[in-house]
């Protein structure tokens, strides 16, 4: 059993606010959640002490002062599936990668009935369930032991649930993507990209450093030399700000959703205002953001 | 600066030292900046904003690892004692500038001398600063120092003066071995550069030493058809006329002429030579026509130097004459003589004889009691000397001393004489002539005194056309001592010969010594300056 470090500890602290893990249509959704999630009305029963209490008629409770718990005939399942990217090409945000798959996984393992991790392993896709908030340990587990070696996760057809989808990933190369993106909105899938930043592409001064410089990326193997300087930085954050621009153009017209969101730095890991960008409130639609704060100061 | 060469310009005196220019690549290693590793998936992107960027700036040199490497190779390189490397080569020179006439030839109107020194300066100017030098002259079959040991710099007065040097006195010949043996008693230290157009009787050294460096100048097609190569002055002072007779060195053309030119041109005199006449000339000179002649060949050749002399005659002597007595007739004509022949004047009154001028007394007869004192000159003819008072018969016949200067050329067989002074020769006195054995004519310079033994009417003696000849003669050596006639500036005859030889070797000016220069202060400049750079590009 790996140990819980700070982020663990701050994870119940969301539970007091009204925030969801964002997706495209789970809200939607969500509005119909009593009638469909709960089925139709099939009659009153006696209250019993533990009983869920968002089954308490209150109107009887008013009327008569008997405390009777409503009986649905159907119930419909809430399921949040988590799509991570665990190509090599993540580990440069593997840190958040974890932690953002933690936040989400506690919140609707708490908020909603179950979740589902979909990774892209070695061996191919890998869809692993759990259900209800004491199952938050295994998934725990889970997410910390996954490793990013594999690529991005295919996404299965969708089942007879209230399904929402979040995709994250880095999104390059950014042609496979987009036309992996098409072929979802051609097979009927609507999903919430969501691109954790970091801090060094959010054009935040503090990381900016001048000389020689190597840059790496694990998944092609290809590495760039380059003389870091002021001028060079702040072209790289144009073209970050392009692509984007140009990703969440790309979401709007395919009906997915897109989230660029800053990943907090290392010391802001326990701040759980920190975090709060990469969650929805309930009240509130959130379909895509491209927000790049930095970039536009 | 040419790769080839660096070994002359730079060079170090702890070679060893410069192994630890090995330790760069240690200081590269230390000091380089390390390479930033960024792990990123945007590489797509880093490229892109790479392309954008011009490509001069897409490559930061690394300046402060550059100046750095640069600052540690500096302090290699002075601690290896990086410098300028001494070079071997005289380390001395001196000029030698013939000064002979020849070098007076005016080449197409300029002197010959002048014309190489534009030679001599480029050279000097070629010599470094540090090497002294010193200046030398050849003249007067000499060698003089017209400088000590010093820098000689272009242009200098010693310099500029060598072509305002006085021609007139250049009379002798320029010995250019003189130049040779410098050469040789100073040494290879010691580059010895002889400037002179070897013309006249002194030929280029031959084999020259090799720290004897030859310059030529001049034209060999030089000509010199008009000048003196000769020049006597004939004096019978205190005669009124000099004799000069002057040769020339070939019959002169048709206009040629001998001006004669006093001093301050009080008085001139143009004598016209006969166009192929005789390449001896002799002319009569008014010894009154001036203290100092200037005697010129005109219209010259262009090279003045043999075609002008200078005449000094000695000074008229002018005395007064007092005879006692004064009313004999036969020292009247003597009188005459003399007045005419010496610009004399002649007094009658015992008391203007005290005057300041030289004066001459002629005595005929009477007594003189002791030698006089009073150095006035004497002709005296039966006058009475002390240890000469007896008179006796002179009978025999006249012997003369006929190698005696004075009386070379005269004759005196027709002398008569009667009767004459006799006794004890006096001391000093030189028997001049003889009358059957007893003397007759005694010359006495001591006592300035011609003494005969009979007086002028008591023999034939006024008759003799030996005598005014005789009393001028005697007159030169008992009048008072005067400065003698002069004829100078004559040519040596052989540096008539003005056409130029060329040097037999020339060689360029030799790489003279340079002393060891370290480069540190510029090694420590330059430091200055990076070590700076470096803290301002920090």
């Amino acid at each position: 059993m790996i140990p819980p470090d700070d982020f663990d500890q701050l994870l119940p602290a969301f539970l007091d606010l009204p925030v969801y893990p964002p997706t495209v249509d789970l809200d939607e959704r969500g509005r119909l959640r009593v009638r469909a999630e709960f089925g139709d009305f099939k009659g009153h029963v006696p209250y019993t002490p533990g009983e869920d209490l968002r089954f308490l008629d209150w109107s009887v409770l008013a009327r008569t002062g008997h405390k009777m718990c409503r009986r649905f005939e159907l119930v419909r399942h809430r399921r949040l599936s988590i799509l991570a990217d665990l190509s090599p090409s993540m580990r440069s945000r593997e840190e958040g990668l974890r932690d953002l798959l933690r936040l989400f996984g506690f919140l609707g393992l708490h908020r909603l009935d179950s979740v589902e991790l979909v990774t892209g392993d070695k061996g191919g896709t890998e869809s692993r369930l759990f259900i209800g908030a004491t199952d938050y340990e295994r998934y725990r587990e889970t997410v910390l032991g996954l490793t990013l070696d594999g690529g991005p996760p295919e996404i299965a057809p969708e089942e007879d649930r209230s399904l929402g989808r979040m995709l994250i990933s880095d999104f390059q190369p950014e042609e496979e993507w987009r036309a992996r993106l098409a072929q979802l909105r051609q097979q009927g899938h609507a999903v919430l990209s969501l691109f954790p930043r970091l801090p060094v592409e959010a054009g935040d001064d503090s990381t900016l450093w001048e000389g020689p410089s190597m840059l790496r990326d694990l998944q092609s193997g290809e590495n760039l030399s380059v003389a870091m300087t002021p001028a060079l930085y702040s072209n790289f954050l144009e073209e970050q700000e392009d692509w984007e621009m140009r990703m969440g153009a790309l979401s709007k017209d395919l009906k997915h959703g897109f989230m660029a969101v800053d990943l907090p730095k290392a010391e802001h890991r326990a701040d759980y205002e920190a975090w709060l960008p990469f969650l929805a409130r309930r009240a509130e639609t959130r379909r895509f953001t491209t927000t790049n704060p930095f970039a536009a100061s | 600066m040419d790769l080839a060469h660096l070994h002359e310009h730079l060079g170090f005196s702890r070679a060893w030292v410069l192994w630890f220019l090995l330790l760069l690549p240690v200081v590269f290693l230390l000091y380089r900046e390390p390479s930033v590793e960024l792990t990123t998936d945007r590489l797509g992107l880093w490229r892109r904003a790479l392309a954008r960027l011009p490509r001069r700036k897409r490559r930061k040199p690394p300046l402060g690892l550059i100046l750095t490497l640069l600052m540690t190779a500096l302090i290699v390189l002075a601690a290896a004692g990086g410098g300028r490397p001494e070079r071997e080569g005289p380390r001395r020179f001196a000029v030698v500038v013939d000064l002979s006439p020849s070098m007076q030839y005016p080449e197409k109107g300029v002197r010959r001398l002048r014309t190489l020194l534009p030679t001599l300066e480029a050279e000097l100017r070629a010599i470094p600063p540090w090497i002294p030098g010193r200046l030398l002259v050849l003249r007067d079959e000499e060698m003089g120092e017209m400088t000590r040991w010093k820098a000689l710099a272009v242009g200098s007065t010693e310099v500029r003066g060598l072509p305002t040097l006085s021609a007139p006195r250049l009379g002798g010949l320029a010995r250019l071995g003189l130049a040779r043996r410098l050469a040789e008693r100073s040494g290879a230290s010691t580059a010895v550069l002889l400037y002179a157009d070897g013309a006249g009787p002194s030929p280029w050294p031959k084999d020259p030493p090799d720290n004897l460096y030859l310059r030529a100048g001049g034209s060999a097609e030089a000509k010199n058809p008009i000048g003196f190569v000769s020049a006597r002055v004939l004096d019978p002072w205190p005669g009124a006329e000099l004799q000069v007779q002057l040769g020339l060195r070939q019959p002169v053309a048709k206009g040629v002429a001998l001006l004669l030119v006093s001093q301050g041109h009080k008085a001139q005199q143009k004598i016209p030579l006969d166009e192929g006449g005789t390449e001896l000339v002799k002319i009569d000179v008014p010894r009154a026509f001036g203290a100092e002649i200037t005697l010129e060949l005109e219209p010259g050749d262009g090279f003045a130097l043999d075609e002008s002399l200078v005449l000094k005659p000695r000074p008229a002597w002018g005395p007064t004459i007092l005879s006692r007595p004064f009313d004999d007739k036969d020292l009247r004509v003597l009188e005459g003589y003399l007045e005419e022949e010496l610009a004399a004047e002649v007094l009658t009154d015992e008391g203007l004889f005290a005057t300041k001028k030289d004066r001459l007394l002629l005595m005929e007869g009477g007594e003189l009691a002791r030698w006089p004192t009073d150095g006035m000159p004497r002709l005296c003819f039966g006058t009475r000397l002390p240890g000469l008072s007896r008179v006796g018969a002179l009978e025999g016949p006249v012997e003369w001393e006929r190698g005696d200067p004075l009386l070379r050329g005269l004759e005196l067989s027709t002398l008569r004489v009667d009767e004459g002074l006799r006794g004890q020769l006096p001391e000093g006195a030189r028997v001049l002539a003889r009358v059957g054995g007893q003397p007759f004519l005694l010359l006495m310079p001591e006592r300035r005194m011609l003494w005969c033994a009979t007086e002028l009417g008591q023999s034939s003696l006024v008759e003799q056309a030996f005598l005014p000849l005789l009393i001028l003669r005697s007159l030169r050596q008992l009048a008072p001592e005067g400065a003698a006639t002069s004829l100078t500036g004559l040519l040596d005859p052989r540096e008539a010969d003005v056409a130029a030889r060329p040097a037999p070797r020339s060689r360029p000016t030799p790489v003279f010594f340079r002393p060891r220069r370290p480069y540190w202060p510029e090694i420590l400049g330059a430091f200055l300056v990076l070590l700076f750079l470096r803290f301002f590009l920090a």
